[in-house]
């Protein structure tokens, strides 16, 4: 469980041949005969009193060795403070107290002998519900005297901000044009194929508490476990397992996590509970779910002179750990217009709570829906402009002259060339007339494709914020999320190298690309370079694995240990070489002394240091010989230019994204074939955000999209082809980052949710048709096509 | 009640609730841990296991309902390719067919059918992935993978693509 790579066989993340053969261990895994199984008895209410928890007969059913409501916890686990605001938290009680606020929110836990048993209990406990109205719906969650979804808080609204730069007012008096519209995206959840899942048990000869979970987040979940448990943080010890990814999903502390560590302490056992795909769909976190109101005044030749901004976001019934309720609307307003020039800005943006699941992190974050509202206003306003949907965005698009470009919206980009980008994205498409004149047309009138589909093509060019550093989240004023990621190479008395990193892997390949990346900082062979990842107990503190900070963060953090190393063993050679530091030279493996010519190489300094023979004179070296590294640089604007083409079937409008081509400026490629698949496999989600995915409620707080039946993922048969080119230009690497890399996790699902969104609209439109609403399912393109209502104003 | 199978290749005998699923029975009595549970409601294929030579989805069948039959998991693929297994494998390596590898084991399976035929055309391939959710990778290289697996034994062929 410890992760060791390549030096010794037989490891988790030893080799990756192991996953083709049924090798890998994710955490069910772990949990063997000997574990008992936890489950939970879960609201089947969106919004209810508890007048009473009666687990008699659960606790009588067969094979079930104990069960607890909040009462019995109580006296054990602490409410963990959750965060709604800068200096605001409330208490999130892990089973729910006195009131249910969720279908699916956890209200008694069962422990027993194996899953089925703790199933079948579940069923029979008798809870006492007393129905109250749910508040569904952002707009019923805001009317005057709305029910409280957390009346702790005493207002609906969990998170509110606002920010102007320039004179919005008159910017906007002053243009040709003022386009008007709200756009929507549904909510979605991220959806890894491995659900969450958790084995916890007190290991006997430290008494430490394991907990062996799929999480992006070891080190914070760490903190939430002491927190709730009131143990010391040192005595709590995550491991990470093979995860089967994460997405976002896996970087929210869950309640069963600490939970059944709870159990696990509490009744001295071995404890699992094993997130079923119905508790994943309901009661993991959801995101999206967002409206975003732009009002963007245009001068008669296409020229932005202001945005104006509005966006509620539906958070659910709780603001999550520890990214708060602030993190997609502060998401989405950072994200728009971010690669083009924008003179003046007012932004209001707010998170809204409502008896839905709770919101968490999901891939890109408030970057789709971002991107696709700044696309599908671009679009607009080349139509009541009649210019065409390129030279708009010419005319906007940030250069690599105007860098460093103060965004008013974004913040300081410091590098990035949007306009190259989109630029050499069009020479791809150069010889095609017909994907050109779709883009010329200014009323987006295509020719129908060979099969008389409604073909569309959708532009979205964008920056993204990536591995935001410890001044973001203090700005939000979240500080359960250190912002930093940290690294510790240390020499070992046989000459080889171990890398200990904060980050955690969901099978990016992190210990392979980071042993490469140490190992030629070092000047040695990557087979004497290991990386051990996921291990809190060994593991320096840090944030984590989301928001690309794994190439940014962990990356430089890991490149400034390793020169830190470098330069300590350079110190080293000359007192073993007997010569001044400034004379020793490397060679290959070995140091050199430039005045007698005599050598070492690492492996005997390494030697010499551990096994000294008493005889030693000089400067003393003390071992071990460890470096530390860390980064708290941040955030990288990656930027990216997409274009998609879809087909839509005009009598069933069931689409098809049949291309989507693609210039990514991720600053450095580190490893072309990662790069490449993050791109991929981004893409074919934001296809999914964009075409297919959509969590629905019933008004009376039920959830109607429990299943895979109902929830649609992509299938490989949603698989455009895909025309990548990766830019790794040397004058687009960040400052920010010492790797140099500016990240590539979230690009793909950005860039798709905008391009695939426009590319639908635009589709849609010779048949008088609005898209402003996505997912694009056959309904809604249809219904956009029946009722041809003009949802937004272009006015003066 | 007591079953009796052959799983990748050797008799193997267990006592069974009527109720437990054959994905249950080889994750949590017979070891056989590539069966990966992705969903339960037979729509991921990440549980994929060969029942007599066919895909089935193990998270729908009932263990009892195994006895008497052959099984294959993931684990047992590399046997059953003998020769072939290496090239395989290094096509998922090298292509990157996995990030997570959680949907790997279904996947392998899945392409274990189709390995078994004479000829297996592109739209074949495409079929047989239709039902096997990836959410890592785009499915790109998965495609690339299998179609290199098949032509590398010469059982990819153009065939009829309507
Ligand atoms: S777990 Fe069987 S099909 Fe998903
Ligand atoms: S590799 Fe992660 S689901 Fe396919």
């Amino acid at each position: 469980m410890t992760l060791d790579i390549d030096r010794r066989k037989g490891h988790l993340r030893g080799e990756r041949g192991r996953f083709t053969r049924g090798g890998a261990r994710y955490s069910a895994d772990f949990a063997g005969s000997e574990t008992l199984a936890v489950g939970f008895v879960r609201s089947t209410y969106g919004r209810a009193r508890l007048r009473g928890v009666d687990l008699t007969r659960v606790r009588a059913s067969p094979g079930i060795f104990a069960a607890f409501d909040h009462d019995d916890v109580s006296g054990h686990v602490a409410p963990l403070p959750v965060r709604y605001g800068p200096g605001k938290t409330y208490d999130w009680h892990l089973l729910a107290d006195d009131a249910v606020s969720f279908v699916g929110e956890p209200i008694a836990l069962v422990v027993g002998v194996n899953r089925g048993a703790v199933e079948e209990a579940c069923e029979v406990a008798a809870i006492n519900y007393e129905p109250l109205d749910p508040v569904i719906g952002v707009d019923l969650a805001q009317v005057e005297g709305a029910e409280l979804v957390r009346p702790e808080v005493g207002s609906n609204v969990l998170f509110a901000a606002a920010r102007h730069a320039g004179d919005v007012g008159a910017s906007l008096e002053s243009a040709e044009v003022i386009v008007e519209r709200t756009f929507h995206l549904a909510r979605q959840s991220a959806c890894p194929l491995e659900n969450r899942g958790v084995v916890a048990f007190e290991e006997p000869f430290s008494g430490d508490l394991v907990i062996c979970t799929s999480t992006q987040i070891p080190h914070i979940l760490r903190v939430a476990v002491a927190t709730v448990l009131t143990r010391p943080e040192e005595s709590v010890r995550v491991l990470v397992p093979d995860v089967g990814g994460g997405f976002g999903l896996k970087c929210q502390v869950a309640a069963e996590e600490c939970l059944v560590a709870w159990v696990a302490q509490h009744l001295g056992c071995r404890a699992a509970w094993l997130e079923d795909r119905w508790e994943n769909l309901v009661g993991s976190n959801h995101a999206h779910d967002e409206w975003v109101r732009l009002r963007v005044g245009f001068t008669t030749d296409g020229e932005i002179t202001a945005v104006d901004a509005d966006v509620t976001v539906d958070v659910g019934a709780h603001s999550s750990y520890p990214l708060s309720a602030a993190l997609e609307p502060s998401s989405v307003a950072a994200h728009l217009f971010g690669s083009y020039r924008v003179p003046a800005s007012h932004l209001a943006f707010r998170g809204v709570a409502t008896n839905k699941c709770p919101s968490g992190a999901y891939r890109g974050v408030g970057g789709s829906v971002a991107n696709f509202a700044t696309e599908r206003i671009l679009d607009e306003a080349a139509r009541a402009l009649g210019v065409s949907r390129i030279d708009i965005r010419r005319r906007n698009l940030l250069g690599m002259a105007d860098m460093p470009y103060r965004h008013p919206i974004g913040g300081l980009i410091d590098v990035g060339d949007p306009r190259g980008l989109f630029d050499r994205l069009l020479q791809r498409v150069q010889d095609e007339t017909p994907t050109l004149a779709a883009l010329d047309a200014t009323d987006a009138r295509f020719q129908p494709g060979d099969s008389g589909a409604l073909v569309g093509v959708g532009l979205s060019v964008f920056a993204e914020h990536s591995s935001p550093g410890s001044a973001i989240y203090r700005g939000r004023g979240v500080t359960e999320v250190p912002g930093y990621d940290a690294a510790r190479v240390e020499l070992r008395d046989d000459g080889t190298f171990i890398v200990f990193v904060s980050s955690a892997d969901a099978g990016q390949r992190h210990a392979e690309i980071c042993r490469h990346q140490v190992a030629e900082a070092l000047g040695v062979d990557s087979e004497g370079v290991s990386v051990v990842e996921g291990d809190t107990a060994r593991c320096p503190k840090g944030t984590g694995t989301f928001a690309s900070r794994f190439a940014v963060a962990q990356l430089s953090a890991a490149l400034r240990a390793s020169t830190r190393m470098s330069e300590r063993l350079v110190e080293v050679a000359a007192s073993f070489l007997s010569c001044d530091v400034e004379e020793v030279k490397r060679d290959e493996m070995s140091f050199v002394s430039g005045a007698g010519g005599a050598s070492v190489t690492v492996k005997e300094l390494a030697h010499w240091l551990y096994f000294p023979d008493g005889a030693r004179t000089g400067r003393v070296f003390e071992v071990p010989v460890v470096e530390s590294g860390y980064w708290d640089g941040g955030p990288t604007f990656p930027n990216c230019a997409m274009l998609a083409v879809v087909e839509v079937d005009a009598e069933t409008f069931v689409s098809k994204v049949t291309r989507v081509v693609a210039v990514e400026d991720c600053g450095r490629v580190l490893d072309e074939a990662a790069v490449l698949g993050q791109l991929r496999g981004g893409i074919v989600m934001g296809i999914g955000d964009a075409t297919l995915e959509e969590h629905l409620y019933s008004p009376e707080g039920e959830i109607l999209t429990a299943s895979f039946m109902d929830y649609l993922l992509p299938t490989v048969g949603e698989m455009p082809t895909f025309e990548l080119t990766l830019v790794n230009d040397e004058r687009l690497y960040s400052a920010r980052s010492e790797s140099g890399a500016k990240g590539v996790g979230e690009a793909g699902t950005i860039g798709a949710v905008g391009a695939v969104g426009c590319a639908l609209a635009s589709a849609i439109r010779s048949r008088g048709g609005i898209l402003d609403s996505l997912p694009g399912t056959p309904l809604r393109l249809f219904d956009a096509c029946s009722s041809r209502l003009e949802k937004g104003t272009v006015g003066r | 009640m007591r079953i009796a199978l052959d799983l990748n290749g050797a008799q193997v005998e267990a006592d069974v609730e009527p109720s437990v699923s054959l994905a249950d029975l080889l994750r949590t009595k017979l070891g056989a841990l590539s069966v990966h549970l992705g969903c339960e409601q037979g729509v991921c294929g990440a549980c994929a296991v060969l029942v007599d030579g066919r895909t089935v989805r193990s998270c729908l069948m009932l263990a009892v309902q195994g006895d008497g039959r052959s099984v294959t998991t993931a684990e047992g693929v590399p046997r059953r390719r003998r020769g072939e297994w290496a090239a395989i494998e290094s096509a998922f390596v090298e292509l990157n067919a996995f990030q997570c590898g959680f949907c790997t084991s279904g996947m392998v399976v899945a392409l274990e059918e189709l390995l078994s035929r004479e000829a297996v055309t592109r739209s074949e391939v495409a079929a047989q992935l239709s039902g096997q959710i990836c959410r890592c990778t785009g499915y790109a290289p998965i495609v690339e993978a299998f179609e290199r697996a098949l032509a590398s034994s010469g059982r990819l062929c153009d065939g009829d693509e309507t």
